[in-house]
Order: structure tokens, then sequence, then C-alpha cells
């Protein structure tokens, strides 16, 4: 007996599923597009966000003596490596919260 | 005149609104999608076509996202695998089995007592290696493709198949032996 016996069986025995009106069931229940795709919108309002979140900051706090601060304390070994630790985590972040988005 | 193929319709179905390129994918594959289900959900047909068309929606919510990484057959088999998974888990999975009927070219007798048989025999291997001798099977899906479809090493699916064709095999052999013999 061959080796693809039951195979062949099966494709021979088994006809096609008549349509019966199930690809227009499915037409007429599409939702319609969206425009854009998600992760360009979610690319869009991160960054607006971003962008306003700086304006922001930079309209009403004091951003020169928190630099001269930062810069000062960046220069003490534990502060510096934690800013750094702190950027790389924010970077990691990132990503998830776009996609989240 | 040559027809698209399945990647060129999904391509043209993610441009622009598509709805034509994408009707034309869903009539392609409707028949081996609501099969599939039918044989998932123990021969619920409702059930089957309910399944089906939420999987084809998913399908076109998220044909952007298609990178023909995969043939579309396999892309649209992994989201209809997906739902009914999903619906498992969201349901109680169903106790009663309702009798199969498949689609079998009707003044063949001996064809409809080959399926039941075969259904029968099928019953015997346990779940994830009657979806594997499924696929396989009566698909003709590739081992990597079962793999991506249902989301586990190919090696599983190899084992299942191999183990499960050799069972389903066995199981109809002797039954014909008996009929035979009878």
């Amino acid at each position: 007996m061959r080796e693809d016996w039951l195979e062949q069986r099966l494709a021979r025995e088994e006809i096609p599923l008549p349509d019966d009106g199930f690809t227009l069931r499915v037409m007429g229940s599409l939702p319609p597009r969206r425009e854009g795709r998600p992760e360009r919108r979610a690319d869009w309002i991160l960054l607006a966000g971003t962008a306003t979140g700086s304006a922001a900051a930079a309209a009403f706090f004091p951003v020169a003596p928190v630099l001269r601060v930062l810069v000062e304390a960046a220069q003490i070994p534990w502060i510096g490596g934690g800013l750094m630790l702190g950027v790389m985590a924010l970077a990691l972040l990132a990503e998830p919260l776009r996609r989240a988005l | 005149m040559m027809q698209a193929s399945d990647e060129e319709l999904a391509r043209r179905a993610a441009a622009g609104d598509g709805r034509h390129a994408f009707a034309m994918l869903v009539s392609r594959h409707q028949s081996d999608v609501r099969s599939t289900l039918r044989r998932l959900t123990r021969g619920d047909a409702a059930r089957a076509d309910d399944l089906a068309q939420e999987a084809f929606i998913k399908a076109w919510r998220s044909i952007g996202d298609f990178r023909g990484e995969s043939s579309f057959r396999t892309w649209m088999f992994r989201i209809a695998y997906r739902t009914f998974l999903s619906e498992i888990r969201r349901n109680e999975p169903a106790t009663e089995e309702v009798e199969e009927h498949h689609a079998v070219h009707e003044d063949s007798h001996e064809a409809r007592e080959f399926m039941a048989d075969f259904d029968a025999a099928m019953r015997q291997l346990r779940p994830e290696q009657r979806d594997c001798v499924h696929f396989a099977l009566q698909r003709g899906f590739s081992h990597p493709e079962i793999a991506d479809i249902m989301g586990i090493p190919v090696g599983t699916v190899k084992t299942h198949v191999l183990r499960g064709r050799q069972r389903l095999q066995d199981i109809l052999s002797q039954w014909q032996e008996g009929i035979a013999h009878a």
C-alpha cells in the first residue's frame, strides 16, 4: 500500500464547501478602513506630546539653573551613572509605550 | 487571463479601500477555513461559520501588517486557529459531540462511510495531534507552516503528524480488514 494513500483518499473524497453567501456576509460586516496606520498615528501622538511638554517646560521653568545643577551633579560618579541608567531605561520603555498607544 | 496571486490581492486589499481584492481572498479561502473550523468545533457548522467570519474580519483589520513572510493562506489559517483558541478560552469547550457532515461526493455511499470512519479514527487522537494531522493531511500544509499556524515547535509538529498518521492508518486498515472478513 502506498505511503500517502490516506492523503490521496481524503483529497478525492472531500469537495469544497459551497460559498452559500458567506463571502457576502463577511463583506457586509467589514468595518470601514481606519485612516492611516495605527502605529503611525501613535508615533505622531508621542512626537506631539514630547514637543508640547518640552515647550511648556522651556516656557515655565528656569531651564538654565536646572541644567547647571544637572551638569554639576553628573560629574559626581554615582549620580552620573544613575542618570545614564535612567536615560537607558527610558529608551527601553519608549518602544513598549509606543506599542501600547 | 492569469489569476492574481493571494499575496498580490493582499497587497491591493491593504492599499486604499481594497474591498474588491479582499472579497476575492475571502471567496478563495472560505471553503478551507470553514471546513477546518467545522472540524475544530466538532461539526458545529453555525459556530464554525461565525468563527470564520470573525477571523476574516480580523484579517481585514490587520491586512496592512501582512508582510508576505509566510503565504497568505498560512497567515489566514493562523488567524482562524487563534480565533478558535480565544473562543475556547472565553467559553467552556462544548462537551457535546456533534456528528460531522463533510461535503463529499453525494453519489458515493462509500465516500460518506470512509469519511465517517476517518472522523471516528481522528477522535481517537489527542486534540493537538489531531489538529496537526488535519493541517497536514487535509489542508496540505508543510510542517513549518503548521508550526507557524499553531504556534508550536516544528519538531513537535513532525512527531504529531508522524505518529498521528500511523495511528490513523492502523485504525482504518483494521476496520477495513474487519469489514472484509465479515
